[in-house]
């Protein structure tokens, strides 16, 4: 069962200087603030209502959001939503044969997450999460 | 200025049924059938809601205008995100005072709202809109 949109993820170039517009400028609160080395990814949590921008600078060329970065340059890099058993939903999804990045759910930023493989959902990365209490 | 929330996503779209028929396949997401008489033309939208906000797909059916310019080269996935501000006009003020470019406040194709675009030069490269609800 999915609640919400746990956060929007947005690839950046350079945390620090994309802090500026998000944090300074539109005024949004840091919650929290990471380094993620298997998902190669720097990266800040900012709260925005019930939800969350995340910014994601990658630690190298060659981690998924470098390649990203790449080829598409800065922007909207994936949806995640909330979902209360991530595990169920990712055997949902391989029960309805849907093409998944995670078969099964990992340790992430949001807590134990899985992802989508986006040839599933027109174009859109999708993650999902159930954070851990 | 202040944010209120995370308004809806954004999600270009060449078929607004079978996206939205793919989204409930995969999440469960169902199209609230009583939002989806925008005002003007040149899209088909459907309005998906989920927690406080909602998914907002969109295919252009006009061969013209912004937005169809926009798909025509960035194709199917995420556009752009809306963002619910308390005070619109102060907002863009605000933004505007820390050399932020910022369209001028219009009427939304929702009834009731008013919306402004940030520059996405600003955003690292994501159209924000803002909005203003009643």
């Amino acid at each position: 069962m999915i609640e919400k949109i746990h956060h929007i993820g947005i690839a950046v170039h350079d945390l620090e200087q994309s802090l500026k517009f998000y944090r300074d400028t539109l005024g949004l609160h840091v919650h929290a603030q990471d380094t993620v080395q298997d998902q190669g990814v720097s990266a800040a949590l900012l709260t925005i209502g019930t939800s969350e921008i995340e910014l994601l600078q990658p630690l190298s060329p060659d981690s998924p959001v470098g390649k990203f970065l790449e080829r598409k340059g800065e922007g909207l890099h994936h949806i995640c939503f909330q979902t209360s058993d991530v595990d169920a939903e990712l055997d949902e999804l391989k029960r309805k044969d849907v093409p998944l990045v995670d078969q099964t759910p990992r340790k992430g930023l949001a807590g134990m997450i899985g992802f989508l493989h986006p040839k599933a959902s027109h174009g859109v990365l999708v993650e999902l999460a159930t954070p851990i209490e | 200025m202040k944010v209120k929330k995370l308004d809806h996503v954004i999600i270009a779209v060449n078929d607004v049924d079978t996206a939205a028929a793919s989204w409930g396949h995969l999440v469960g997401l169902k199209v609230d059938e009583s939002l989806n008489q925008p005002l003007g033309s040149g899209f088909k939208v459907a309005r998906l809601p989920i927690g406080d906000s909602f998914l907002e797909l969109v295919q252009p059916v006009a061969k013209e205008g912004r937005f169809y310019a926009q798909f025509q080269e960035r194709g199917e996935g995420m556009f752009s995100i809306s963002v619910e501000v308390e005070d619109l006009d102060a907002a863009v003020t605000h933004l505007r005072s820390k050399d932020v470019k910022v369209s001028e406040p219009e009427a939304s194709i929702w009834p009731g709202a008013r919306v402004a675009r940030i520059n996405h030069e600003y955003t690292n490269g994501v159209s924000i809109q803002l909005i203003e609800r009643k």
